[in-house]
């Protein structure tokens, strides 16, 4: 997967969490929704019904928020066993990406993740008023369940909370059809978190070789220590 | 204190006899009670000042403005619950409903959910300063 960055990775998530949502009438067997970023402009045809998705908010979630430290990467090594590990990099790199961007390198480093959360209004719009049930049906059944929500953004490889917050009723009149037709329309309110890379990755080079001399300053028994060493890794 | 509740019987029943000594027992409710009169006071000074700053916020973008003002943060003491909402007559909620979802022609402009976000993210570091 590309790494498409903080987010474009999680928008591109939210794009495909609501494609192929379709409907169904006595006219025509299938009618898959499309889905738009924004309202679609004058000169997009709409048919209906359509689904919109605007990022509306983004915030530090300080309940996520851990005690700064730094991350590691290795593909092997003490650093894989280390609580410090982390094998993606939000948004952008999964493990076999960390894996390509560390090259030669037997390290990489990095400054703790920003968990913040996105907020996302996912809005339907139908014509008849069956569409908008069908549409409201699936997006509470199997597209934005309460409490079990959740996306996978396969850029990182990560599965992520997505939580339906709620959802409002907020039909429009149509100021196409000089505002005699409703538009059925659904809003969705979603939170997505997400983590942003207070720093980029860099590599850290492996130590190969320590050499250092201890001194018996207080002529304790010689015996405890080694005088000069020098170890090799 | 903690001695009424050291040898507690461990039921689910709700009739259990509490073995202990009633005086601990009520001085125990009477801290708790203390502590939630305390906390409640703390609750609604920090939600004065959220609520200003999100009328701030609200009253500073462009299509909200005087709208901003009706804006409100409401304290529910019985389940301690913390919710935002708009006050004034129909005109100003419908208006403030269009600002808040957007209409197609407008977008969502939605300073009530972020308000509500806030609650968790913004309003625990304003009540650390009170309690």
């Amino acid at each position: 997967m590309s790494n498409q960055g903080f987010l474009l990775a999680e928008d591109a998530a939210v794009k495909r969490r609501f494609s192929n949502i379709s409907v169904t009438d006595d006219r025509e067997q299938t009618r898959v929704a499309k889905v738009f970023f924004r309202y679609p402009e004058g000169e997009t045809e709409r048919e209906y019904p359509f689904i919109t998705i605007e990022n509306i908010g983004i915030a530090h979630d300080r309940s996520r928020q851990h005690s700064e430290q730094t991350y590691y990467f290795s593909a092997a090594g003490s650093a894989s066993a280390g609580p410090a590990y982390v094998n993606y990099f939000p948004s952008e790199l999964d493990a076999a990406g960390m894996v390509s961007a560390l090259g030669n390198s037997p390290f990489l480093a990095f400054d703790s993740f920003v968990p913040v959360i996105l907020m996302y209004q996912v809005t339907t719009y139908a014509r008849s008023a069956l569409h908008d049930r069908q549409l409201t049906s699936k997006m509470l059944k199997r597209v934005t369940p309460f409490r079990r929500g959740f996306i996978e953004v396969p850029e990182d490889n990560t599965i992520r909370r997505f939580d339906l917050m709620s959802w409002g009723n907020s039909d429009l009149l149509d100021g196409e059809a000089a505002y005699r037709k409703r538009i059925f329309r659904k809003v969705y309110s979603i939170q997505m978190t997400a983590e942003l890379p207070a720093s980029d990755y860099y590599a850290l080079k492996q130590v190969t070789s320590v050499v250092g001399t201890i001194t018996n300053a207080d002529n304790e028994n010689p015996t405890v220590f080694t005088t000069p060493f020098s170890e090799d890794f | 204190m903690y001695k009424a509740y050291s040898n507690l019987t461990r039921t689910s029943s709700s009739k259990s006899f509490i073995p202990g000594n009633l005086i601990t027992l009520e001085s125990f409710e009477k801290i708790e009670e203390t502590y939630l009169q305390a906390l409640s006071i703390a609750i609604e000074k920090a939600l004065e000042e959220y609520e200003a700053e999100v009328q701030a916020m609200a009253s500073q973008e462009e299509n909200w403005g005087d709208l901003g003002s009706s804006l409100s943060v409401i304290f529910d003491k019985t389940d301690f619950s913390i919710s935002v909402g708009i006050s004034g007559d129909e005109n100003t909620v419908n208006q403030a409903m269009e600002l808040e979802y957007g209409t197609g022609l407008i977008p969502p402009n939605p300073m009530l959910r972020n308000a509500a976000l806030g609650v968790t993210t913004e309003f625990p570091v304003i009540l650390s300063r009170y309690v």
